[in-house]
This record gives C-alpha cells, sequence and structure tokens, in this order.
C-alpha cells in the first residue's frame, strides 16, 4: 500500500517544514519552563482587569497547569495545527501545480497509493515535530528544576496529534480539489480559526475539535479520554477517504 | 498471442459538452510505430491519457497489453514507457536522483539502457534537472521511458521542442532500441515528416474522431490525387467510380481525389476526350490535409 520511495520522497520535500517546525516549536516549548518566574512578575506589574489578573495568578502558581495549558492548551495547539495544514496543503495542490502529477501518475502507482503515502509521509512529519518538541518541553521543565511527571504530561500528546491529523486530512481533501497548495492550506486554516473562535462561545466551548485537543481532562486524570480520541481519529479517518475517493475520481 | 497492442471500441470522453476523444475505435497491432497523427486540439493526448488510466472515459472501453483501462490501470502503467511533452519533472532533484526514483518504482529497470543513453546524450548526472535545456530534459524523458524495459512505449508530441539534429536524434534512438525488440510504439505528434520517418501505421484523428487508420505503406500507394482537364464534361458514373473520395472541380479542369483501384479510374479518365490526364502521389501532410483539411470520414 505504501510505496517506500515516494515516502522517502516526501519525507525529502517535507525536510525544510520539518526543521522550520522543529525550531519554532521546540524553541517555544524549551523557553515555557523558563518564563514561568517573569510572567510572575509582568503579572504583578501590568495593569490588567481583576478577571486577568486572577486567571493569571492561578496558572502561574500551579507550575504543571502553567505547562500543559500553555503548551496543549495554546502554543503546541497552535502550531500543530498549523503545520499540519502546510505540510497537507501542497501535497497533491502542490504536484499539480508544478506540473508533476502527471509524471507521478504515469507510474507504476495506484491512487490509493499515491494518497496513502503522501498521508503516511505527512503525518509522519507532523508527529516528528509534536512529539519532538514536547519531549523538548519536558527536558527543559526538568533543567529549570520543575519536573513534572513523564507519563501524566505525555498523555496530551495522543489528543493533540489525533487532532492534528483531523486538519490535516482536511487540508488534504482540499489539496486534492485544488490546483494551489497555499489555498489549500489556507482555507483548512480558516476553519481551524473558525473552531477557535467557537471556544468563545458558550454553547460550543469544549465540544470542539480545538477542545479536545487541548485534552482539559486528561491534565486533571492523567488519563487518555479515549471517546475523544476515538471522535477525532474517526473524524481523520472519514477526511482521507473523502481525499482518496476524490482524487480517484479525478483526471490528471 | 496477442495481436493488438492496444485496442478501443467506442471510446468517448466528454468534458461538459465538448467531446474530446468521440467514439474512437483503435487498434495497434503488437510490434508496430504507430503514428497518432492530428492537429492541436484533435483528442491525441485524452486518448493517449485513457490508455494509461490518467483520464476515465465517458463511456466505451480500451485495453492495452491485454489489460482493462479502467480497473487495471497499474498493471498497464508497469508496463508502459510513457514520455509526454506536457508532463513535468521534479526539478530540485538531480539527474541521478530522478533516475533512482524513478528506477525504484519499476519492477523491471535495465541499467545498461540507462548507462548507455546517459553516456550517448552527454546527461550529466549530478545536475539539476530543472538546470537542463528542453532537449536534454526530453532526452532525460526518453531514458525513463525506455529503461523500464516497457512492451508499449507512448511518446505524445515527444519532439516539440527539439532542434532538427535533436528530432533526427531522437527518431534514431527510437528506431535503434525497438527494431527487433518485439515493442510496440504508439507516437503522437503534429509533425507529419516525423511520422513518415519512424511509424509503419497511422492513425489520424480529427475533432475525437477517427478518420483512418492504415499502414504507411497501404496509405501512400492507395491514396493519390488525379488532375485532368476535359474537352468535355466528364460523365457522372465515372466520377462515382468505386475508390473516388471527392472530386473538385473549377469548370472542366478536375481534381479527383482517390484511395484505392486508381488505375482502372484513369484508364476510365483517359477515355474522355481531355488535355491531361494526370496521376500525382501524396506524401503525409497531403493525405493529412485531405482529411484534416475538410474533416470528412474516408467512404
Amino acid at each position: 500500500m505504501i510505496s517506500s520511495p515516494l515516502f522517502v520522497k516526501e519525507l525529502k520535500e517535507a525536510k525544510w517544514k520539518i526543521i522550520t517546525g522543529l525550531l519554532i516549536t521546540g524553541i517555544t516549548g524549551a523557553s515555557l519552563p523558563f518564563l514561568v518566574d517573569y510572567l510572575g512578575v509582568f503579572v504583578e506589574q501590568m495593569a490588567m482587569p481583576e478577571w486577568a489578573r486572577s486567571i493569571l495568578g492561578q496558572q502561574l502558581g500551579n507550575y504543571p497547569l502553567y505547562l500543559w495549558s500553555n503548551w496543549y492548551g495554546k502554543n503546541l495547539l497552535q502550531f500543530s495545527v498549523a503545520f499540519a495544514v502546510i505540510i497537507a496543503g501542497p501535497l497533491i495542490a502542490g504536484e499539480r501545480a508544478r506540473n508533476t502529477l502527471e509524471f507521478l501518475a504515469s507510474r507504476p502507482l495506484s491512487r490509493v497509493q499515491i494518497i496513502l503515502t503522501k498521508a503516511a509521509a505527512g503525518s509522519v512529519s507532523l508527529g516528528v515535530i509534536i512529539l519532538v518538541s514536547t519531549v523538548i518541553t519536558l527536558v527543559a521543565s526538568y533543567a529549570a528544576a520543575r519536573p513534572v511527571p513523564v507519563a501524566w504530561f505525555m498523555s496530551g500528546l495522543l489528543p493533540q496529534y489525533a487532532g492534528a491529523l483531523v486538519f490535516f486530512n482536511l487540508a488534504l481533501m482540499l489539496s486534492v480539489r485544488s490546483d494551489d497548495g497555499l489555498k489549500a492550506a489556507v482555507i483548512a486554516g480558516g476553519i481551524a480559526l473558525l473552531l477557535f473562535a467557537a471556544e468563545w462561545v458558550a454553547p460550543l466551548r469544549g465540544r470542539t475539535v480545538i477542545s479536545m485537543m487541548a485534552a482539559s481532562r486528561s491534565f486533571v486524570t492523567g488519563d487518555v479520554h479515549f471517546g475523544h480520541l476515538f471522535f477525532m481519529l474517526l473524524l481523520a479517518l472519514g477526511l482521507l477517504w473523502a481525499a482518496l475517493t476524490a482524487f480517484r475520481q479525478s483526471d490528471v | 498471442m496477442r495481436e493488438y497492442a492496444i485496442e478501443t471500441e467506442e471510446l468517448t470522453k466528454a468534458f461538459g459538452d465538448v467531446r474530446a476523444v468521440d467514439g474512437l475505435n483503435l487498434q495497434v497491432p503488437v510490434g508496430s510505430i504507430f503514428g497518432l497523427l492530428g492537429p492541436n486540439g484533435a483528442g491525441k493526448t485524452t486518448t493517449i491519457k485513457m490508455l494509461l488510466g490518467l483520464v476515465a472515459p465517458t463511456s466505451g472501453s480500451a485495453r492495452v497489453l491485454g489489460f482493462d483501462v479502467r480497473t487495471q490501470s497499474e498493471e498497464i502503467r508497469r508496463r508502459v514507457g510513457y514520455l509526454s511533452e506536457t508532463s513535468g519533472m521534479y526539478g530540485y532533484m538531480s539527474v541521478g536522483e530522478l533516475l533512482s526514483f524513478t528506477r525504484r518504482l519499476y519492477p523491471r529497470w535495465d541499467k545498461a539502457v540507462e548507462d548507455k543513453y546517459i553516456d550517448l546524450f552527454r546527461l550529466p548526472r549530478t545536475r539539476r534537472v530543472s538546470a537542463l535545456s528542453r532537449g536534454m530534459r526530453t532526452q532525460l524523458g526518453l531514458i525513463l521511458a525506455l529503461a523500464p524495459c516497457p512492451e508499449l512505449i507512448v511518446l505524445d508530441e515527444p519532439t516539440n521542442g527539439l532542434d532538427p539534429v535533436g528530432v533526427r536524434h531522437f527518431l534514431q534512438v527510437i528506431l535503434d532500441e525497438v527494431s527487433g525488440s518485439g515493442q510496440t510504439v504508439l507516437m503522437s505528434s503534429h509533425m507529419l515528416y516525423q511520422v513518415e520517418r519512424v511509424a509503419d501505421r497511422v492513425g489520424l484523428l480529427v475533432r475525437g474522431k477517427l478518420l483512418l487508420s492504415k499502414p504507411m505503406d497501404q496509405l501512400k500507394l492507395g491514396q493519390k490525387k488525379i488532375q485532368a482537364a476535359f474537352q468535355v464534361d466528364p460523365p457522372d458514373k465515372i466520377l462515382k467510380m468505386p475508390g473516388i473520395e471527392r472530386v473538385d472541380h473549377d469548370g472542366r479542369r478536375y481534381v479527383i481525389h482517390v484511395s484505392d483501384n486508381v488505375d482502372e479510374i484513369v484508364a476510365k479518365l483517359r477515355e474522355i476526350p481531355h488535355f491531361a490526364v494526370e496521376v500525382v502521389d501524396l506524401n503525409l501532410e497531403d493525405i493529412f490535409m485531405e482529411y484534416a483539411g475538410n474533416g470528412s470520414e474516408p467512404s
């Protein structure tokens, strides 16, 4: 099902995206444990509404809460969604735009193989960014003498990755229907932004893929919420299936 | 033993209301070099893409090397070497990287063929594909089409952009490579002299319809033009003899287009009082213009 030459080619093409992703997310994650003291001073000295000071003070006074909410609930959440659409957007549309799709499709590869191999390579690239940057964050936390339980912290990875795959496959589906990778990525990113915004609407709060990725229940219990995980994986598979069907029906 | 490498039956592709290929019935014998001729927009590329499973037919059926284009296109592509003028290559790869990537996609790959033509064309393996001239890219594409040991080689307008020396070189490689190998070649082109040089059979596609498909020698022997100037009006029954395709006249000066039965027709015409009756041989370009020019179907 997976073509190894194509898989290697895709990883090579994603090389700079992976490096950029690791740099940005790695530096951000590594800085989180060291910023907590400065942020405490900042909150004390800055003029701000009392409710904001209260929330920030609560976070800063509880290091595990601070780390989880800033990493899984904010920084990694935003970066993983962004890199998901940046990696997936050009996968098919980019081949079309640079006129290489015909070259690829005229080789002994089925459409299923092309899509699955590209999806696999992209998912691995995305997974590397999410996993390595999270490990860097954990190591930095220990380096800053602020240890957190490893298993507990790493339990946030699964929902984060599953949610990122939803946006990855959404961008892939749009990529199949487009000849502009940037356009596919921007539309998928726009849909993600709407879901971020939906978190501000009370009836939707906690019910979107975004909130499932932040996995606040895992923070409290250290357990993975398998219902949310299953839902996101099912959604990701559905979008992959839609991308596959559209690609099989399209002319090259 | 299969008789035809390619067989299509009422193969049709419509884009909206436009029928790019319209009820195509094409047969390409195994081992032949088949020239698919037609003006730009005739449907040659769409036909080739349907044969490779890149474009889904709207209706009709086609088999390539015995495999169905709808359900077994991967098997077809495994056995076909394809070079298209419109297809791009990965410009960021070096020549060596592109060859290595492509080599690993095929079950069979003749490294000796690859090396032979890399040397012959003097292609630098370390140079990026994007830095190659158009002619060198075509040569690289030809290597990618020949090295997988294909049973069928499909060339879609392969020589566009090549200079005359490059074209001659390219065609010679095709002839050298397939002579005696049993490989079949389907070459689409609107460059008639190129097809005339290499093809042993030709098909003419105009506005999505196959107007003729014949062996080259039969086509050139059979297709004639008779120029005649008569002293009296010739009788209708002579102008409607079997083999006469079309009759144009200006007063008593006639141009009679024939596809068969030439000797008998000339003998009958010479029985009519005349100033001159002359048989003119047609080359492929003349024949092409005969059909493509008026788009008529042969009788």
